[in-house]
Parts: C-alpha cells; sequence; structure tokens
C-alpha cells in the first residue's frame, strides 16, 4: 500500500517525493528543452542543475507569498501565469545581480546558465502544481528545493550515460537528439521504480 | 421591491470592472516594484566604486569607474585597445594581459584565445568587466593611440567603387605614424543606418528594402568602429586619407543592405565632423636596405600608397623598390599618375600593373593575369629570396601571393601582409 500524501504531508516527504516519484523532468517531463541541449556535458549539467535548484527554491516560495497574499485577497487568480513569470523574470535578474557581486566564483560556475533560466518550464511548472496542489509555505518550500535537485539529478544522470554513449555506435538516424529522447524516456521508466515509496497528488 | 431587498440582491461578487481594474492595478505595481528592485539592486551591487587599472607596471595609472568592461573604461581615460568589431568579441583584436586574478576564461572568449594565449592570462578586454583594482599589460605603442576630431575635407571618387577621402585633423591637430598603419572611423549607428540609402558612384541603393537589415545584426553601441588603412604619407601628418571601396549587396542576394561603414564614408561631405582614432596597426616597413617588393590589389592600394611615399618622400630611401598592383581592369587603376612620377625621378623604383580581365577597349598591351604570376615572372631574374615583401589586398590575392612565395622559399619572417 503506497502511502498517499494529500495536502497535509509533511514538508520532507515532499521534498523527498519530488526528487524521486515525482520528478519534474521524467514525470511531467517538464524543462526539456535546455535538458535536451546541455545534457551532453557533465560539468555544465551540474552547474545548469545548480542554478535550476536556486531559482526554484527562491522562486517557489516568493510566487506562493505573492499567490497567497496578493492574487487570492483580490480575486484574480486567473492572473496567476503572468504573475508569475513576472517575478521569476525579475528574481532571475536579481539573482544575478547578487550572485555577480558577491560570490564571481559561483556566478562563473552558473554562467550563462542563469539568464537560461527564465524561460525553463519547470520553474513555471513548478510554480503552478504548488498551486494547484494547494500547499502551505513550508510545503512550497520542500517542493521547490526538492524538485530542483530532482531536475539536476535526473540531467546529471543523463549527461552520464550520453557521456558513455560516444563511444557506443549509436544508430546514424538517432544520433543527438534521437538517442537522448529514447534515454529521457527509459530513465522515466527506471524512476517510476521509486513509485512505491511516496506518492504526491 | 423597496431599495434595501435591492441591495441585499446584489451579488457580493466584484463587478467584472473592478476584476478587471484589480488585474491592472496588480501587474502594474507587480512589475513596477520588481523594476524598482532590479533597478535599485543594479545601482547597488553592480557599483564597484572606483577602481584603480595599473598599466604596464606603474607606467600609466588610470581610476575608473568599475562595472564597465575593460575596453570601454580605458577608452573613457582615452587609452585606445584596438577593437574592430566594437565590442563584440569577434575580432580579437582587443586582447590585453590581464596580471591581476579577474576569475576564468568566459565562454565568449573562449573561441579566440588559443591555449597559449589562455596560459599567459591574455583575455579580451571587451568581454572582460573591471570590478577591482586590476594590472594589466598592454602593447607600449597603444599609449601613442588617441582620438582625433576632423573635417571632411575632399571626399572624391578614384574608381567605380573606391573613393578617396580626406579628413583634416583639427583636434589635436597632427598625427605621428608609420605608413601602413589604419585607423578606426567612428559611425554613429543611427545615422549610418540612415545613410545606407543612397547613390553611391554607379550604384543605386535608394530602391533597397530597408526591412533586409537585420537589426540583431547590428551593433547596439550608439557608434560603431570600422577599421581603414591610411593612405596618406607619414610627411603629411595634418591629414587622414583612407581608400575606401563601396561593398555592394553580394550578387547572389541584390536585394540585402550595402556596406554599413562604406556607404557612410562614401556619403560624407565636405566640412562634415568625423571622429577617428588611431593608429593602430603592425604592419610597417622595416629598417633595413634590402629590395622591397609591394604587392597590392583593390583598396589594398591604401597603406601601400603611404608605404611607397614614405620610402620616397620621407626616408629618401636607396634600396630597390618595386610594386605591383594587380585590378581587373583599366577602369579600376588609380594614383598613376603618382607612381609615374616616382618612377620618372627614381631609378629605384619600378612600377607594374597586372589586370586579370581587361575590358576590350582598354587596349592593354601589359600582363594580363593575376598579379602573383605577373611577380613571380618579374623577379626571375632579380631573385626571391632576400626581398621584403609587403602585401595588402582581398584575401584570395594575398593568399595567392604568400603561397607562391613559400613555394620559392621565402621566409615567412620577410613577407607582411594585411588581408581584410
Amino acid at each position: 500500500m503506497v502511502p498517499e500524501i494529500g495536502a497535509d504531508a509533511a514538508p520532507y516527504i515532499i521534498f523527498i517525493a519530488a526528487i524521486f516519484t515525482n520528478n519534474i523532468l521524467l514525470s511531467n517531463f517538464l524543462g526539456m528543452c535546455s535538458f535536451l541541449a546541455i545534457s551532453n556535458q557533465i560539468k555544465a549539467s551540474f552547474g545548469l542543475g545548480m542554478a535550476v535548484t536556486f531559482v526554484l527554491t527562491m522562486t517557489a516560495t516568493i510566487n506562493w507569498v505573492v499567490n497567497a497574499y496578493v492574487l487570492i485577497p483580490l480575486k484574480i487568480e486567473y492572473l496567476q501565469f503572468i504573475a508569475f513569470i513576472i517575478v521569476i523574470a525579475a528574481l532571475v535578474q536579481f539573482v544575478e545581480i547578487v550572485i555577480e557581486r558577491f560570490s564571481p566564483a559561483l556566478y562563473f560556475a552558473l554562467g550563462i546558465f542563469l539568464p537560461l533560466i527564465t524561460v525553463n518550464c519547470a520553474i513555471l511548472g513548478v510554480c503552478l502544481f504548488m498551486v494547484r496542489r494547494h500547499y502551505t509555505f513550508a510545503q512550497a518550500l520542500g517542493y521547490g528545493v526538492g524538485s530542483g535537485l530532482g531536475w539536476m539529478l535526473a540531467i546529471v544522470a543523463i549527461a552520464g550515460i550520453r557521456h558513455k554513449l560516444r563511444f557506443s555506435n549509436v544508430p546514424k538516424p538517432l544520433e543527438g537528439v534521437g538517442i537522448t529522447m529514447i534515454l529521457a524516456g527509459l530513465m522515466a521508466f527506471a524512476f517510476m521504480g521509486f513509485a512505491g515509496m511516496v506518492d504526491i497528488k | 421591491m423597496d431599495l434595501v431587498t435591492l441591495i441585499a440582491a446584489v451579488p457580493p461578487e466584484p463587478s467584472p470592472l473592478t476584476i478587471g481594474l484589480r488585474a491592472v492595478a496588480v501587474l502594474c505595481g507587480l512589475g513596477a516594484g520588481l523594476a524598482v528592485i532590479l533597478v535599485l539592486s543594479d545601482y547597488f551591487f553592480a557599483s564597484y566604486g572606483e577602481c584603480k587599472i595599473d598599466v604596464n607596471n606603474g607606467a600609466k595609472e588610470y581610476t575608473v569607474q568599475g562595472g564597465l568592461t575593460l575596453l570601454n573604461a580605458l577608452a573613457e581615460q582615452k587609452l585606445f585597445i584596438p577593437s574592430a568589431c566594437g565590442g563584440q568579441g569577434t575580432c580579437s583584436y582587443c586582447k590585453v594581459k590581464v596580471l591581476s586574478d579577474i576569475g576564468p576564461i568566459l565562454p565568449t572568449e573562449m573561441g579566440q584565445l588559443t591555449r597559449l594565449e589562455r596560459k599567459q592570462n591574455i583575455r579580451l578586454s571587451c568581454q572582460i568587466k573591471v570590478k577591482g583594482d586590476l594590472r594589466i599589460e598592454v602593447p607600449e605603442e597603444y599609449f601613442a593611440i588617441q582620438e582625433f576630431r576632423c573635417e571632411v575635407l575632399s571626399n572624391k571618387q578614384v574608381t567605380d567603387d573606391i573613393v578617396e577621402i580626406q579628413f583634416k585633423l583639427v583636434e589635436p591637430d597632427r598625427m605621428k605614424f608609420q605608413a601602413g598603419k589604419y585607423v578606426q572611423v567612428r559611425i554613429p549607428r543611427d545615422e549610418g543606418l540612415r545613410r545606407m540609402r543612397g547613390v553611391f558612384g554607379k550604384y543605386d541603393f535608394t530602391g533597397f528594402n530597408e526591412r533586409k537589415i537585420d537589426l540583431e545584426k547590428v551593433p547596439k553601441e550608439k557608434f560603431i568602429n570600422r577599421a581603414y588603412s591610411m593612405s596618406n604619407s607619414p610627411g603629411r601628418d595634418d591629414i587622414v586619407e583612407l581608400d575606401v571601396r563601396i561593398a555592394p549587396p553580394p550578387r547572389e542576394t541584390p536585394d540585402a543592405p550595402p556596406g554599413f561603414a562604406s556607404s557612410y564614408i562614401w556619403s560624407l561631405k565636405e566640412g562634415e565632423e568625423v571622429w577617428v582614432t588611431g593608429p593602430y596597426g603592425d604592419f610597417f616597413i622595416k629598417e633595413t636596405e634590402n629590395p622591397k617588393i609591394f604587392i597590392g590589389g583593390g583598396a589594398g592600394m591604401a597603406p601601400m600608397k603611404a608605404m611607397i611615399l614614405e620610402l620616397f618622400e620621407v626616408r629618401k630611401t636607396t634600396c630597390t623598390v618595386k610594386f605591383f598592383y594587380g585590378a581587373r581592369a583599366k577602369k579600376d587603376i588609380f594614383y598613376t599618375d603618382i607612381f609615374q612620377k616616382i618612377a620618372d625621378e627614381h631609378e629605384n623604383f619600378e612600377y607594374t600593373v597586372a589586370l586579370s580581365e581587361p575590358a576590350p577597349d582598354d587596349h592593354w598591351d601589359g600582363p594580363t593575369e593575376f598579379v602573383h604570376l605577373t611577380v613571380e615572372k618579374a623577379l626571375k631574374d632579380f631573385g626571391y629570396v632576400g626581398n621584403e615583401y609587403y602585401l595588402c589586398g582581398p584575401p584570395l590575392m594575398v593568399d595567392a601571393c604568400t603561397a607562391m612565395l613559400a613555394q620559392k622559399n621565402v621566409p615567412e619572417s620577410d613577407v607582411a601582409f594585411d588581408k581584410f
């Protein structure tokens, strides 16, 4: 019997579920574009994963506040998409400015990936799921961090596999993106093995 | 129905108008609030205060406002690093050696730096930002590069597609330079785009479709710099003279926009104000008595003319000088009178023109071939090794000449060239 997690789940359970059973990349297939583009280098994948985790944590919490204290009281929830996107875009800019100033090392590590995250659909996806599932603030935080780490886990794992694949004879028509799509599918199957742990709706 | 029940019947839901107004207010508020936060954070976090830049171990020291790119910060202090692409990171002219630690090589620099240069801390000054005190090294001659306010003295067409334009230096009014150097002409972006439309010699660009200009590809800076070799003799240090070839759209895409900088320069009228920086470049005549062979083609005439004038007017040279110029047809030859005069007055100068496809009514009895073949034949008895070669012209011509010279065992160090 799989424990089913409702809206009252503990934040740490949501955190673990977001990494394994409900991996944003492999179960919702969000954030695929940068996933396919970057996953040929392990180092870059790790950098992008770090950046996504960072921004997801920040946007999930801030958008939760915006939703709970601005959109819902004013009964304009239908603006969630546009409001969330504005917040994400501004936040990414802000984070970039701050990191560049205070941690040049991290800034160089994240490099070009930071601004790219603005258009990563996994970020908006997490914000929307969080609202639809009526998470509390702590749950949203757990979900944000977990989704980011899950995304990083998936992309680094795929990058590792693609690295190994360099020495394999991939059929000509499947080279590049083709084989990566198949890999992503197989990875998704593999991650379904975690499904017995917890399940969040 | 009395008034009380009517009011009670009004649903508690806000009207669509209120919701709409709220939506507008929230979005505006959210946008404005975030914009203010971004502007403030940019102001507080991205300001690096004043930074000191030490150049060449104390030779010069500048105090600049942090946050700019090194190239722009130095340009504000009137130290001009060569940069033909205007800070886009594509021309790789703006390399400087950075002695302070400023972090790893940026992805935008990667393609432009060789492995050796990366090891030596050579960086692209247009990509790195000044965020603290820096120590850098630049070639000594960069200190001589100045910014000049000029006035157009004359602009005359010398062939179908080349103009000779002269700028009078106003402030400062003298430029000391060696022949072969180039200057960068500063072109205001918007004015330059406007001036693409016009009639330039036999080319009529009045009808071209402006929407074909890919504005994304035009640099966003207010000013765009383009490099042109000077054609005046170093003896005339009060002017800058350039030979500028118009760049019509390529034959296969006749409705593409014409050259940005060349149409601007063609459109300049007498008396207009122009800004140039210079002199730049490492193309110049060696101080030796070896025979000097000049090979030029097209607008590659400019540095050739400057160098030959320097040799005969300034240095009063006694060594053998031969000048070979390659053109398509007779109408593409210019400055003949100047070289004819030098040839008449000096026994040690020889001027040869080779035409690759003379027109039927040219009545051409000179060499009819590509210029590198003419050079090969002309030097058969004179000898190839032991001469210095100075080449300037289209890449194909320069490549053909260097290949021919390499075949004749001329050492690479004796061949200097400027491709464009």
